[in-house]
């Protein structure tokens, strides 16, 4: 296994790992960060000009671009502040009493359910 | 000071204070305190590693030589991991840059987003030579990123690993 040390900080290892993934393949075999510097794994079977393009690549590393699971996750979190914001009232069953039985009946499971989670998360 | 294999006395041998020393004080001051090493985290930061194939966690730090009598050495770790995206991380150890345990080494954990994960293990390395050994401790990860926290402030993680080593 071929080790190449790069001296730097701020860096975003997920991103920085897609990338070298992406770039890379099998080749790459991961990356660790330690204070002030990144060490990058690559296989022995690994060209001057891979480890030279690893190397380039995490010297031009922008930590502020984010990989697509990372938007991924940000716009879950961002949707579920949205979402909690939106419904931050309790549901009333009550409100429920001229609908059908049936309505009532999942109006008040559902009530159940919102003080499960309340409860789940300490609320 | 080293270990002496206790000798034999005979009947009617003298007991001299060259042999009291070597074979009772010496070996007793061995036994009192064997030979150990331990390195407890309080950086400035954490570490991280996405390598699927071992690798030393801080090779200078995590790096513990003793110089042993030949006797066993136990092998202890605790520390708090986290990720972001489920994986399984393992652990390992390095005695003079060979790993103790083969293939995925010495214990796998499969962590999930959104929580701390302590883990610790306590491992006997035998057949040790007597003489000069470094351990390091290692990681790798299914796929994905994992976090060591190492004392760096980290709002509720600001936590103190600890890697040690003793011969027994």
């Amino acid at each position: 296994m071929i080790e190449i040390i790069i001296e730097r900080e701020n860096v975003n290892v997920e991103a920085l790992d897609f990338a070298l993934r992406s770039a890379l393949d099998t080749v790459f075999i991961g990356l660790s960060t330690l204070p002030n510097r990144i060490v990058l794994y690559l296989s022995d079977d690994s060209t001057q000009d891979q480890r030279g393009q690893a190397r380039r690549l995490t010297l031009n590393h922008d930590p502020i671009q984010r990989t697509p699971e990372q938007q991924r996750r940000l716009a879950r979190r961002q949707k579920l502040a949205q979402f909690r914001e939106q419904n931050s009232d309790d549901l009333n069953p009550a409100d429920y009493d001229s609908e059908q039985v049936i309505i009532r009946t999942l109006a008040q499971k559902i009530a159940w359910l919102e003080q499960e989670l309340h409860a789940l998360r300490n609320q | 000071m080293t270990w002496t294999p206790p000798k034999t006395w005979v009947t009617n041998e003298p007991l001299t204070a060259s042999d009291l020393n070597t074979h009772l004080r010496d070996n007793l001051l061995v036994l009192k305190a064997p030979a150990s090493d331990q390195y407890s985290l309080n950086e400035g930061f954490n570490y991280t590693t996405s390598s699927t194939n071992f690798v030393n966690i801080d090779g200078s730090l995590l790096s513990l030589p003793i110089t042993t009598t030949g006797g066993d050495v136990l092998i202890g770790f605790n520390g708090t991991f986290s990720i972001n995206t489920p994986l399984v991380l393992y652990l390992n150890v390095t005695v003079d840059g060979v790993q103790i345990a083969d293939n995925d080494g010495i214990g796998a954990w499969t962590l999930y987003a959104g929580a701390y994960f302590h883990m610790s293990f306590v491992r006997l390395k035998t057949g040790l030579s007597a003489g000069n050994h470094t351990f390091n401790l290692q990681w790798k990860v299914s796929a994905n990123t994992a976090t060591l926290y190492a004392g760096a402030g980290t709002s509720g993680g600001d936590v103190h690993p600890q890697f040690w080593i003793q011969e027994v």
